[in-house]
């Protein structure tokens, strides 16, 4: 699995279009704070990077390299989550930094964030292996789906500190997500386990 | 080890290798124990399949010219002067009598045979 | 190394069917037309694709069981697929570290400083010689067992192309290791295999080794006259040819002691491709 990263991760470095549109997004949140969605953004981006290996035309080589389905289909959902963690975490201490009055809105929107983000990959990674990253209508799905995760929610101007005493409940939340995926990487397995070059 | 190989001549390369190195050893230019280069180093070398060289190599092995160990390489062994003049005479009775069924087949006599042999014989 | 047995697989409008063999300290060769099956041949022993039926093994397992530890012992050239275009040889070295654990990075480095590739160039800016050579590079230096080679000649030049033949013979130096090779170009398969097979529509039609090839089987070019009268023996197939005909035979040397006088060549595998392509199984008279 490890090579699958490196695949990934020495990918991502060449996009230097990607870079700009990062530091775009830091003077976006900066200013505009928008800070849900750079989270979504990179893991939706850091998803796309690793589903498109998979396919044609480099696919077909891809599969002659040493690494499990299950590896394969456990790397597509972990690279972007590591990547969202990363930048979660980041927005997280310079909050904390900013403002540490107020660590628990700004905890609650991290959570909030990466919910949001896992809940979107989980439908659009196996969406992706099944229709291609080709397929414009995918993308609607994308846009669909950051909706039903409720990023757009928390973009809006919304009060977090009367979501507070939701804090408590988290763990209802996480089964939920933790349902989510489990599914997510069901469908994803079996696709990958079918695909043929 | 120096080999002329000719991709396009009808000679068998098989044949030109055995060919060759016989005559190498035979004439000294290998001398004994020296280990003929790998079969694939040859095939690297001379553009040829490795298959050919080995074939060769058990050739020669059968003749008693060299010998392979397995693993190892294949070394020349010291000429015995009269068992490659043995060999060579064998060779040569084996050519006539291949020579001579021929003629046979084609219909002449033993004397039309012998009259031929000296023809060629005075040239 | 590798064993299909029974091996079919169809599409719509071809079949292919495969029963084929490779030793381990061969290299084989695989020869055809376009389309006529060898990379789905390719495919099919990768395990990119299955088979309808037969079974197929790879060091002695079926494919569809290998482990990660099993499938880093083969490497691999297509020449349509590889890795992500905006990589380059450098970002490949890192992953190939990554994937196997034999890979040597000093060997990488070495390897691509004698195939003369720039390690800061994206794969998609380079040429498809460079490219290939590029590929054949991260193939080798994790010191796999089995080399699968997919056309990995095509875009070379004479020079290029025997740099990598002698790349791959002292490859094999190292017992225990097999390669399968297709290309186009006979000589690279006449000058560095061990034997080939010939594929034709989907048929595995011929199994010989190079040697006999080169050596021992002839082509004939008769006319009209000489057709009739000749005693042909060892017929393999024939072909009508410009007011004549060809005539592909196992033995030559049976020609050149009893027609001396007949037009008499080497086979090389083109001509073997054209007659299996063209010609008939019997001999016309």
């Amino acid at each position: 699995m490890r090579g699958l990263f490196v695949y990934d991760f020495q990918t991502t470095l060449q996009m230097k279009r990607t870079l700009l549109v990062f530091g775009l997004l830091i003077i976006f949140y900066l200013f505009l704070d928008m800070s849900a969605l750079l989270v979504i953004l990179v893991m939706t981006l850091l998803m796309k990077i690793a589903v498109v290996k998979v396919e044609e035309p480099t696919g077909k080589f891809l599969f002659t390299l040493p690494f499990s389905d299950s590896a394969c289909a456990a790397e597509l959902y972990l690279y972007p989550v590591a990547g969202g963690m990363l930048v979660a975490v980041l927005q997280l201490l310079i909050e904390l930094v900013l403002s540490p009055a107020q660590w628990q809105v700004h905890l609650l929107m991290a959570a909030s964030s990466l919910s949001a983000g896992l809940v979107m990959i989980s439908v659009m990674i196996p969406a992706f292996l099944i229709f291609g990253t080709k397929n414009a209508g995918v993308y609607v799905g994308v846009i669909l789906a950051v909706v039903l995760s409720g990023a757009v929610l928390i973009t809006d101007d919304v009060d977090f500190s009367q979501f507070i005493p939701y804090l408590s409940q988290w763990w209802l939340i996480a089964i939920a997500i933790v349902l989510c995926l489990a599914a997510s990487y069901g469908v994803s397995l079996s696709r990958i386990r079918q695909k043929t070059y | 080890m120096n080999l002329q190989i000719s991709s396009s001549s009808m000679t068998p390369v098989y044949e030109q290798i055995t060919a060759q190195l016989r005559r190498q050893i035979q004439d000294g230019t290998l001398k004994e124990g020296t280990q003929l280069p790998s079969v694939r180093a040859v095939a690297r070398d001379y553009h040829i399949s490795a298959l050919t060289v080995k074939k060769a190599y058990d050739q020669l092995d059968s003749e008693g010219l060299v010998t392979t160990v397995h693993g190892k390489g294949s070394y020349v062994n010291a000429i015995d002067p009269q068992f490659s003049q043995e060999q060579a005479r064998r060779q040569i009775e084996e050519a006539l009598n291949q020579t001579i069924a021929k003629a046979r087949l084609m219909g002449m006599s033993s004397q039309e045979i012998l009259e031929m042999v000296s023809l060629l014989l005075e040239e | 190394m590798i064993q299909l047995k029974d091996v079919v697989k169809t599409y719509p409008g071809f079949r292919l069917d495969a029963t084929l063999q490779i030793e381990p300290g061969t290299i084989t060769g695989l020869i055809g037309v376009n389309g006529s099956g060898k990379s789905t041949l390719f495919r099919l022993i990768l395990g990119l694709e299955k088979a309808d039926s037969g079974s197929i093994r790879v060091f002695e397992q079926d494919i569809d069981s290998l482990n990660p530890t099993q499938k880093a012992r083969i490497g691999v050239v297509f020449p349509d697929s590889g890795f992500n275009g905006t990589l380059n040889a450098k970002g490949i070295g890192k992953i190939l570290g990554a994937f196997y654990p034999d890979f040597s990075n000093e060997e990488y480095l070495e390897l691509c400083k004698t195939l003369k590739i720039k390690m800061d160039q994206s794969l998609e800016s380079m040429s498809t010689g460079q490219r290939v050579r590029l590929k054949l590079a991260a193939a080798i230096s994790h010191h796999p067992d089995l080399l699968i080679l997919d056309e990995p000649t095509s875009g070379l030049d004479v020079l290029a192309r025997h740099e990598l033949m002698e790349i791959l013979q002292t490859y094999m130096e190292t017992p225990g290791r097999s390669i399968l090779i297709s290309s186009h170009i006979a000589s690279d398969i006449e000058e560095l295999c061990d034997d080939v097979y010939l594929i034709q529509k989907g048929q595995l039609r011929l199994h010989e080794e190079i040697g006999t090839i080169l050596d021992e089987y002839g082509l004939l070019h008769l006319d009209a006259g000489q057709a009739g009268q000749v005693d042909l023996r060892g017929v393999i197939r024939t072909m009508p040819f410009a007011g004549g005909v060809k005539v592909l035979v196992k033995d030559r040397q049976y020609y050149q002691e009893n027609y001396p006088e007949l037009v008499l060549d080497r086979a090389g595998l083109d001509d073997l491709i054209e007659l299996f392509e063209k010609g008939q199984p019997e001999d016309t008279k």
